[in-house]
């Protein structure tokens, strides 16, 4: 089955299931599985393809939402044309990080995203005029399409599942396109791509830029359908986790890391006593997976084949 | 003063086996737990020092020996991905089995602060600055003048001649592990009374360790001295001039401006590849 059929068949399978569930809470729950989803192909695209790590995407994730909100509320701004503001304001910042770090080796990127990570987090939490602090936002207007208003829970779970599938759709053409194969090419011998003309370094930073365009467009349609957003989701936590869900998945895989990040981001919303224990476990299947199965679910599932 | 530790911490276990630690900031944290946990049993300071270096040492070793040199397909990025697992674990364990609140920690000499020349300072400051000094006088002098410092340099500098020499490569490595954990442990442990021990203080440390680290040149010990200073100074000068609140900011701020600039620190790293 090619990647392009499994991927209609899955979205076949999610919107029948949408129509079927009628319970609120597992619906909110699924829309934030699809939202995690959208952030986690983007480190993935970055993470498995540009062999990069970012643990601050969560931070990111907060640059799209605050900013978007912030721009609605205070200024009044249409939801769409600040979402778009937003997104784009935050791949520009991401732009130019990865612009200095990408030229090294790949732990620059990954502590300075690191770094971005803690600073957006602490800005949300200091600047009270601006993000409203630890108490967080409130107010978001609801997002309307062609004047149907995404009012209800049910709603919003098809637009949210619909646009991330085009944007898996996307991401899968992105990579069996010209651009993937030269990504492809940088991943195995770095040197043999430079010498067949590709700029390595441009490449990465523009991956980098996609995926953080991923990130904080989650991060905004997250903000507008909850319509409250605190620093406390945006936590270094939250980075570890979509890094997790990357590896696990099997870095470069796209189905291996869309079922991880449902499967990790529905788990601790209904296990919530073992909240705890998260980060212990987390770290745990990292180091696990890094000394057993380096590619994740789809290692482990080729090696039983 | 502490960003020097941390950063000679970064350093010698990165210039003896290519790992960026990035649990290097735990190491910190848990040895101002371990001090912690320790001075409630009201054991002396002198002691509890030790033992909560050498506990973190261990640590450091177990890291290495189980962890570390078991890994299939050792690549660059699968170790750092690793070390991000340890740092989360080891964060994750203290937060579940010691608690998750800021401790406060007794000054280590008997008056609280000090004045000189009008300005009043916690005593703490003393020793902090006193122990990096000692430290990183001892780890100089290890490293320059003692046959073991002399093979560790040999590693760093080219591992394959090394071990074709004789020397025990996966030795070295597990002893600059060790170092690194009992640097580290030493910094957190005195910095604890001026910081609060808390589960996740390793976190801040480590950045502002790194960014000193790129400052100076990463792999390199005198950039990490100066590093850790420019750090640390221009902390306590943003602090006092502009807002406490951003002076995080100032260290990732330097670290991104000397990034653009000189990617390779003030003090050439001996291994910055440029892409």
């Amino acid at each position: 089955m090619s990647q392009k059929t499994f991927l209609l068949v899955l979205f076949l399978v999610v919107m029948v299931v949408g129509l079927f569930i009628k319970n609120p809470f597992i619906l909110n729950m699924l829309s934030l599985a699809a939202l995690s989803v959208i952030v986690v192909i983007g480190l993935n695209l970055l993470l498995g393809f540009a062999g990069q790590i970012s643990l601050g995407h969560a931070g990111f994730v907060a640059l799209g939402a605050y900013i978007s909100s912030i721009l609605a509320i205070r200024l009044n701004i249409n939801p769409w044309l600040s979402i778009l503001i937003a997104v784009l304001v935050s791949s520009a910042f991401g732009a130019l990080i990865g612009y200095p770090t990408l030229k090294l080796k790949s732990h620059y990127l990954a502590m300075a995203t690191l770094a971005i990570g803690e600073i957006i987090h602490s800005i949300a939490n200091n600047y009270v005029d601006l993000t409203g602090g630890p108490q967080g936002l409130a107010g978001m207007p609801m997002l309307s399409i062609f004047g149907f208003m995404l009012d209800n829970e049910t709603k919003f779970y098809f637009f949210i599942w619909s646009l991330t599938f085009l944007l898996i759709l996307l991401s899968i053409n992105f990579v069996n396109s010209r651009f993937g194969r030269a990504y492809k090419a940088i991943k195995s011998k770095e040197n043999a791509a430079l010498a067949f003309g590709i700029n390595v370094h441009l490449y990465k930073v523009f991956i980098f830029t996609v995926s953080v365009f991923y990130a904080s467009l989650a991060g905004a349609i997250y903000a507008f359908y909850l319509g409250f957003i605190s620093p406390s989701s945006f936590g270094l936590t939250q980075s570890i986790e979509y890094v997790v869900m990357v590896v696990i998945g099997g870095m470069g895989s796209f189905f291996g890391v869309f079922f991880t990040s449902v499967i990790l981001t529905i788990l601790p919303n209904l296990l919530t006593s073992l909240e705890d224990y998260w980060p212990i476990a987390n770290g745990l299947l990292l180091i696990l997976a890094m000394m057993f199965m380096p590619n994740g679910l789809k290692g482990l599932f080729k090696w039983i084949k | 003063m502490i960003y020097v530790l941390v950063a000679i911490g970064f350093n010698v276990i990165y210039s003896t086996t290519k790992i960026v630690n990035f649990a290097q900031g735990e190491f910190l944290m848990l040895g101002g737990i371990i001090e912690f946990i320790l001075l409630k049993y009201s054991i002396p300071i002198g002691i509890s020092l030790l033992i909560s270096s050498i506990v973190v040492s261990i640590v450091a070793i177990f890291i290495h020996k189980f962890l570390i040199s078991n890994t299939k397909d050792a690549n660059e990025l699968s170790l750092v991905i690793m070390t991000i697992g340890i740092s989360i674990l080891i964060k994750g364990v203290i937060a579940v089995s010691v608690d998750k609140d800021a401790h406060p920690i007794k000054h280590f000499l008997p008056f609280k602060s000090v004045s000189l020349s009008g300005m009043t300072f916690s005593s703490q400051y003393i020793v902090v600055m006193l122990t990096a000094l000692i430290l990183v006088f001892l780890f100089y002098f290890y490293l320059k003048n003692t046959l073991n410092g002399k093979i560790m340099q040999a590693v760093s500098m080219n591992t394959l001649a090394a071990s074709l020499f004789g020397v025990n490569v996966n030795m070295e490595q597990m002893k600059a592990f060790a170092i690194s954990g009992f640097i580290g442990a030493l910094a957190g442990a005195t910095i604890a009374p001026i910081s609060f021990v808390q589960y996740d203080m390793g976190v801040m440390f480590g950045l502002k360790g790194f960014a000193a680290c790129v400052v100076g040149g990463f792999g390199n010990n005198t950039g990490a001295l100066v590093g850790g200073l420019i750090i640390g100074i221009a902390e306590s000068l943003s602090a006092g001039y502009i807002s406490s609140s951003y002076k995080d900011l100032v260290a990732f701020l330097i670290m991104i401006i000397v990034l653009f600039v000189k990617p390779s620190g003030l003090f050439s790293s001996k291994d910055v590849e440029r892409v």
